[in-house]
């Protein structure tokens, strides 16, 4: 194709780009050129305009990306994703990623209940490369949905429960989709619907707090500066919840509290104040979490 | 490669059970159990009696919130596509054919890809509480039980699979009629049927005529999108259970059936040839003039693609 090596001016370049865009999406819909589609597509939608209302409006473009999801639903479990076909159903995330971003589109994409058709992806056990990719492209759209701090958001990931598929991952991910899985958590917490249904149990407290403190001593052996700092300002945020803040008293990791990170956060004074801010709030007294009608151990109890 | 071989091996109307051939919710399940010669060999014939109970138990166990919660999501997802993508559809039975053949095929896979793992565990404890009475050894017990498991687990699935998709073709037409009487009275009142300004203004307005749904009737090609919910994937499986169970297409479906057959569709290695797109549209070109921003911080990517996707997944964490 001889247009292509010969890059021509920005406004040529960019109503090819939009006529490029148009017929990949319409051949999405044809199962003949969908592969080689989804890949052109997911590659340069950092470049298309608007590319997201273009496919959920365009007719049937969602439903074959679901389609693209489902099919791979057989090859789970047992575990027989080939790096292939990860790389496709990836791409087809990639452009649903596309649509969770978008302002226009976020909203339909939820009230069309899509990203519960990625929840099985979160919740495999393969630690191979294949199911990695999965994994991480998947966390990726639910974290570019909690990415903008709107409370209907929370709710509804809550009420899928999104949290027990994040700690999974969280315990048993890579480095990298650790820390998304972990970024997920935070910005669910930093809502105040979010920190409410954590902390409404002393199950779900802590079920979060055990599986952070597994990652900060997994970090002892191999630290990550990105992870550590999403892992911190959990246990900050936490610390805002009175109960959650006095059983923190007993169950924050040591190594927190002493040198293990102290290089690892030299360059970082951000996520060094908020460990401060952690460490004061959880030293501190114990009267309000008595004012707020006891601790997560008097709810254990019953 | 899966698919092919897969669907030549076990044309669906040889297959021993069938999704559609099996009524909800549980069907004569003594009859499809598999009994491993290995069991006669453990001196385990009574097992062909017990089996058969403990699959119908574990199936019960804990079948009613996977086949609910699938046909809630899957109803929501068609109601919403399906009216959306069909906005400008007259023929009403177009829109219920292809709400039923993604309804269908959406609330089945779920289900499916849901009860896997649960019933692995049902079946298992199933067995042992069957068991816990008779005078086995523990160490026959610990062999033959993963191997009825193994060996039934599919059929089991099956059986979920098929009463969330009756489920949900009983619900989903509940969940459209009342929107489709409404566009119905919109027609009949205003004259044309559709609502002209959902056509050219709103979020249609800006998107260009061959990717709209056309007022009047819809391209072949277009129809077909929908008309490939008929492809149940769980027939894709490769042959890494002996006795993968084939999903008949979804009974009520009346879409053709056959068209998902021949595809290569889930196929993983359709890699297509250049040549193929030579006649196509120049999308393709782009490709070599665009450098994409790839941050990767430290992953390893293989492929260019993976990396692509991987710099607004960490974009994500910068919020």
């Amino acid at each position: 194709n001889s247009s292509a090596a010969n890059p021509a001016g920005a406004q040529v370049n960019k109503e090819r780009k939009l006529a490029s865009a148009e017929n990949l999406v319409l051949e999405l819909s044809n199962p003949e050129l969908r592969e080689n589609a989804l890949l052109e597509l997911s590659k340069k939608r950092e470049l298309f305009q608007d590319l997201a209302p273009l496919l959920w409006n365009s007719f049937g473009t969602i439903a074959a990306l679901l389609q693209e999801i489902v099919s791979i639903y057989p090859v789970l479990s047992p575990p027989n994703l080939t790096p292939a076909q990860s790389n496709r159903v990836c791409n087809a995330l990639a452009l649903l990623q596309c649509v969770a971003s978008h302002s226009e589109t976020r909203m339909l994409f939820l009230n069309a209940h899509i990203p519960l058709y990625l929840y099985p992806f979160l919740n495999t056990n393969s630690k191979s490369r294949p199911f990695e990719y999965l994994r991480l492209t998947s966390l990726g759209v639910i974290g570019a949905l909690v990415k903008v701090d709107d409370t209907e958001v929370i709710s509804f990931l809550l009420s899928t429960e999104i949290i027990p598929l994040c700690l999974r991952t969280m315990e048993m991910g890579s480095e990298l989709s650790k820390t998304v899985a972990t970024f997920i958590v935070q910005k669910i917490l930093l809502d105040d619907v979010g920190l409410d249904y954590i902390c409404t149990t002393a199950e779900r407290f802590f079920a979060v707090g055990r599986v952070l403190g597994n990652m900060v001593a997994a970090l002892a052996e191999q630290q990550s500066t990105r992870l550590l700092k999403h892992i911190i300002r959990c246990y900050l945020r936490l610390s805002d919840n009175p109960r959650a803040c006095d059983a923190l008293r007993n169950c924050l990791p040591d190594m927190l509290k002493d040198a293990t990170f102290s290089s690892c956060l030299r360059e970082d004074p951000t996520t060094r104040r908020w460990l401060q801010q952690l460490l004061h709030n959880v030293g501190g007294n114990r009267v309000a979490a008595f004012q707020a009608g006891g601790g997560f151990d008097h709810m254990l109890v019953n | 490669l899966p698919t092919g071989q897969g669907l030549s091996q076990v044309p669906p109307a040889q297959s021993p059970y069938s999704v559609g051939q099996i009524p909800a919710p549980i069907p004569n399940i003594g009859s499809h159990i598999i009994f491993n010669q290995k069991l006669g060999a453990l001196g385990l014939h009574y097992f062909q009696r017990v089996v058969p109970i403990a699959m119908e138990r574990a199936i019960k166990d804990i079948m009613a919130p996977i086949v609910q919660r699938s046909v809630t999501i899957a109803t929501q997802t068609t109601k919403e596509l399906v009216l959306k993508d069909y906005a400008m559809e007259s023929d009403e039975s177009r829109v219920y054919n292809a709400a039923h053949l993604m309804v269908a095929s959406l609330a089945g896979s779920l289900a499916h890809v849901t009860c896997k793992e649960p019933l692995r565990g049902a079946i298992t404890n199933q067995l042992r509480n069957s068991f816990q009475g008779l005078n086995i050894g523990t160490e026959l017990l610990e062999q033959a039980v993963p191997l009825v498991t193994n060996d039934n687990l599919d059929l089991g699935c099956a059986v979920i699979e098929n009463a969330a998709t009756e489920k949900a073709l009983q619900t989903i037409d509940g969940e459209i009629t009342q929107q489709l009487s409404l566009r119905r009275k919109h027609r009949e009142g205003v004259g044309p049927y559709y609502d002209a300004s959902i056509y050219t203004q709103g979020p249609m307005g800006v998107i260009p005529e061959a990717l709209r749904p056309r007022p009047g009737h819809l391209s072949h090609s277009q129809q077909r999108v929908y008309e490939d919910f008929v492809r149940f994937p769980w027939q894709n499986q490769s042959g890494q259970s002996s006795n993968a169970v084939p999903a008949g297409p979804p009974a009520a479906s009346s879409g053709p059936g056959s068209s998902g057959l021949s595809r290569t569709y889930a196929s993983s290695s359709g890699q297509l040839s250049p040549g193929f797109y030579s006649t196509g549209t120049g999308a393709t070109g782009l490709s070599a003039t665009q450098p994409l921003d790839l941050i990767s911080e430290d992953m390893d990517p293989t492929s260019a693609q993976f990396l692509s996707g991987s710099s607004s997944r960490i974009g994500v964490m910068d919020g």
